[in-house]
């Protein structure tokens, strides 16, 4: 599958992808893991608050103990004065002890004895039977007995404790307590993050908060889950971790039970606020994460950038070139790879553009030269053949004798066609000898040697080429003959400086020679009879050790002033006693 | 810069906008944090005069306790009846066309009258005897109405006192009970019951305006009482210092409501610390102005009660005590 897009936002939404990714992996685990420490350190705290708050209740129950158990001591003997000062002594507990509201005084058959109290009539000596209330009789069997938690007036919680008498005295001394005294021990209980602690009794009734409304308005918690799960049988040790307290709040529950009395005292907090630090830490990280991605993003979208305009800036180029223009140059400045491969580029185009103008002036040079040694010629590089200089050239002039007449007489084909082989053949000998065409008009020829290509032996070459071009004409001259077509052969050869370089004008450019010696050339050329190769003095000197010349005289030429001596040439020397197949040639 | 264009530019405009959502965020919660300026309104309706009774210092007391300013974070209005009762009704009904957003007072009388001069305005009652005898709430667990507050039980209380007195006095067979002629007398019928029980014999007065103090003690001599019960009330309370005199004068041996008679002179009191009764008052109105409703707060009845004993006023009748009531006497006056 190949996902199509802009490379720019693929790889923006990738990085950041990959970045995003990452933090949020790391940054949700840190978080996670964070919640959970914090959530147990905190249960665990509020647990250790809860017991220390049931070991206080503890205390307080305690102390009425030991403040009851002394006046239970003190009782010396059943009769007048010992209850006299019973009795004095239990109005000092009342006093002394501000939680008791009444105090009841059982003997060791159950019946009253003593009953004081704040709000209601004292009685004394009522010997009323209450043998039967489990104040008394649990008192008896166990020592110790905590009655359920009453509300008085519909209102105010009190438990009574009954303690068994000890020593030399039987009997129960029945304490009520008001459980709003206990208040001052649950404000005082600090649980942090906004929490609270609570006591309920065995039935899930709320008996003491630090909201004292609460427990006088009779609050039933006794529907709570965690509540439920503490007075399930075997519930106690286990803490629930989340739950909703009365008021519906997420809350960390954590419970201790109270010894004495089975009561169970929570320590709740608020999940939000116990949790506020991962909150907070959580926002931190979520801040962070978001800048980090937005950073990440942008150093992508800038980085992205810096990847795909070059890229760009390539495909660009590579469409202006595409379309020609090889002058466009590509700018990339990034100082890698796509900087070296823009400059690569630019290099091929360069070289593209040299070779067009290369393949230009080949073409150019094609035209005047063998297609051979116009690559030569343009390998070597020069463009400055084409400017105007001199050389010491040879120059050879041919024509045909008798075209004139025969193209007059003849059809516009067989001129064609006459003309056709003979450029062939002679075509192929310029080729052959390596010299440049300079220009032709009809049957006449200008060949050039030395120039633009340079070569040792320019007159010798033009010689045996002039030899092999009067051969081959021959040859055509006598299948010709056969159709009637009566044509001769001549060619003149000069050599000398020249100047030669491009002439003509916009569009029609042509390499020329002008001078003397094309002129030289081109007359005697003229003055050549058929069969006739006519050179100058000079050419003679460069080529006598190579053929057989023999003079023909001066001549004078149009346009030149003196005579020119002039030489025909007959034949190649052929070397050791070849005379014969020479003068066979001639 | 060439990446300011394209695709960054969805960038530059999204992060404008998050930063003026933010902006316009902070601002919006710092506006909504700014409420009225309107200060809570207090209003104390004192039964008796200001000197009289504590009530109005430790309302205001207990709501500094809690944090609040005069003028800066309360505002008070305070209107003392000077132990007129009749004028209650007026006085509670001109406390309510001063827009209080609470009414703070204390005795039955005066919550009766708060009661019939509004049913919205919450109304916190700084001690009473039967909150639910006197109709004022259906419940002490669930008030129910616009009232709620401290009740201190006055009916039992009235009920000990004599029983009190008896055990203070053990020879006392005659008792006189004093009580201000308003209300449904529950106290007064509390303390005829406890008189069957203790086996003493009661005699009741009522008084309808201190000017006839002078005579009603004069009849109490006549019938020959040796002690007395004075049960609690605006009039009495407000002329606490009078009846003190009176009761020393004629050699009664008097039992009162709470220790300011003490102070002026009584012989003996019984009841709830008023002073940290009306301070709880203090904190229902803090809770009411924080926006609790009064129906569904319950009524706190008192949990510490003072026993207070004065020998230099039993030294001075000529009475010696029990030693039981002075054991069990949480504060001995020599």
């Amino acid at each position: 599958m190949i996902w199509r897009g802009s490379l720019f936002w693929k790889s923006v939404l990738l990085f950041g992808a990959l970045v995003g990714g990452a933090s949020i992996v790391t940054g949700g685990s840190e978080i996670y893991f964070a919640y959970q420490e914090n959530k147990q350190r905190l249960i665990q705290l509020q647990r250790e608050s809860a017991l220390a708050t049931a070991a206080t209740i503890d205390r307080f129950f305690g102390d009425i103990e030991r403040q009851m158990r002394w006046v239970n001591a003190s009782w010396r003997s059943p009769d007048a004065r010992g209850f006299e000062q019973r009795y004095l002594d239990t109005l000092r507990l009342l006093r002394q002890v501000p939680a008791i509201t009444d105090i009841s005084d059982l003997n060791e058959a159950g019946r009253e004895q003593l009953r004081i109290s704040r709000l209601s009539l004292d009685v004394v000596r009522s010997d009323a039977d209450r043998s039967r209330e489990p104040v008394f009789s649990e008192a008896q069997r166990n020592g110790r007995y905590f009655s359920p938690v009453t509300f008085r007036k519909e209102s105010e919680p009190y438990v009574t404790m009954a303690l068994a008498g000890s020593g030399n005295r039987g009997g129960v001394t029945a304490a009520d307590v008001n459980l709003k005294f206990i208040w001052d021990v649950i404000s005082q209980v600090e649980v942090a993050n906004g929490g609270r602690a609570f006591v309920i009794d065995g039935n899930g009734q709320l008996i003491v908060d630090p909201d004292i409304s609460r427990v006088l308005r009779r609050t039933d918690l006794s529907g709570l889950e965690q509540v439920q799960a503490a007075l399930a049988p075997g519930g106690v040790a286990g803490d629930r971790s989340l739950v909703r307290d009365r008021d519906g709040i997420e809350v960390l529950s954590a419970h201790a039970i109270v010894p004495s009395t089975g009561w169970l005292v929570f320590v709740e907090s608020p999940l939000s606020e116990a949790l506020a630090p991962v909150y907070a830490s959580l926002l931190r990280t979520g801040g962070l994460l978001a800048f980090g991605l937005l950073l990440s993003m942008l150093a992508c979208l800038v980085l992205a950038r810096r990847i795909t305009d070059p890229i760009r800036a390539l495909r660009e180029g590579a469409v202006r070139v595409g379309s020609g223009d090889l002058d466009h140059r590509i700018e990339v400045r990034t100082g890698d790879e796509l900087e070296a491969l823009a400059e690569q580029f630019n290099d091929m185009t360069a070289r593209l553009k040299e070779a067009q103008a290369k393949s230009e002036r080949v073409a150019m040079l094609k035209r005047f030269l063998s297609p051979h040694l116009a690559e030569v010629l343009v390998s070597s590089d020069e463009k400055r053949i084409l400017d105007s200089h001199r050389s010491d050239v040879t120059i050879v002039f041919c024509d045909l004798r008798g075209f004139t007449a025969f193209s007059e007489e003849s059809e516009p084909e067989e001129i064609m066609g006459l003309l056709a082989e003979y450029h062939a053949a002679l075509g192929a000998l310029i080729h052959e000898f390596e010299g440049t065409l300079e220009r032709f008009v009809g049957d006449g020829l200008m060949v050039l040697f030395n120039d633009p290509l340079p070569c040792p032996d320019p007159a010798a070459r033009a010689v045996r080429m002039a030899l092999a071009m009067r051969a081959r004409v021959e040859e055509l001259a006598q299948r010709w003959r056969l159709y009637g077509y009566d044509v001769g052969f001549g060619i003149g050869i000069a050599q000398g400086y020249t100047t030669l370089g491009q002439i003509g004008f916009e569009g029609r450019f042509d390499y020329a020679a002008i001078g003397s010696i094309p002129n030289l050339a081109s007359r005697l050329c003229g003055e050549a009879k058929n069969r006739q190769i006519l050179i100058t003095q000079r050419v003679w000197a460069e080529v006598e050790q190579i053929a057989e010349i023999e003079p023909v005289g001066e001549l004078t030429l149009k346009g030149i002033h003196k005579p020119v001596a002039a030489f025909n040439v007959r034949s190649l020397k052929v070397v050791s006693g070849a005379s014969e197949q020479k003068r066979a040639l001639a | 810069m060439p990446w300011l264009s394209g695709p960054s530019g969805l960038f530059h405009t999204a992060m404008t906008f998050a930063i003026v959502a933010l902006a316009l965020g902070t601002q919006a919660g710092k506006t909504s944090a700014q409420e009225s300026s309107r200060l809570p309104r207090v209003g104390i309706l004192s039964p008796y005069a200001a000197e009289a009774s504590s009530f109005e210092d430790d309302i205001k007391g207990g709501l500094t306790d809690l944090g609040y300013v005069e003028g800066q974070s309360i505002e008070f209005e305070t209107i003392f009846a000077e132990g007129r009762t009749d004028q209650l009704p007026a006085l509670a009904s001109e406390l309510i066309e001063r827009k209080v957003d609470v009414l703070v007072t204390t005795t039955a009388p005066a919550v009766h009258a708060a009661k019939q001069a509004t049913s919205v305005v919450p109304i916190v009652i700084g001690g009473v005897d039967d909150a639910v005898e006197q109709g004022f709430v259906a419940s002490l667990a669930k008030p129910g109405g616009n009232i709620t507050g401290t009740s201190w039980l006055d009916a039992e209380l009235s009920g000990k006192r004599l029983d009190l007195l008896k055990q203070a006095l053990p020879d006392a067979s005659r008792i006189g009970v004093l009580r201000e002629a308003v209300g449904g007398g529950a106290s007064a019928r509390a303390v005829m019951l406890a008189a069957q029980g203790l086996g003493v014999q009661v005699y009741l007065w009522e008084l309808r305006a201190p000017d006839e103090l002078p005579d009603v003690f004069a009849d109490m001599v006549r019938t020959e009482v040796v002690a007395l019960n004075v049960l609690q009330s605006p009039m009495i309370t407000s002329e606490a210092t009078r009846i003190v005199r009176l009761a020393s004068q004629n050699r009664l041996a008097a039992i009162f409501p709470d220790r300011r008679f003490i102070e002026a002179g009584g012989l003996m009191s019984y009841g709830p610390s008023l002073p940290s009764m009306y301070r709880r008052a203090a904190t229902y109105v803090d809770r009411i102005l924080k926006g609790a409703k009064p129906a569904e707060m319950p009524v706190e009845q008192p949990t510490l009660f003072e026993l207070v004993v004065s020998l230099r006023t039993a030294t001075l009748q000529g009475l010696s005590i029990s030693e039981s009531i002075l054991v069990r006497a949480d504060e001995v006056i020599e």
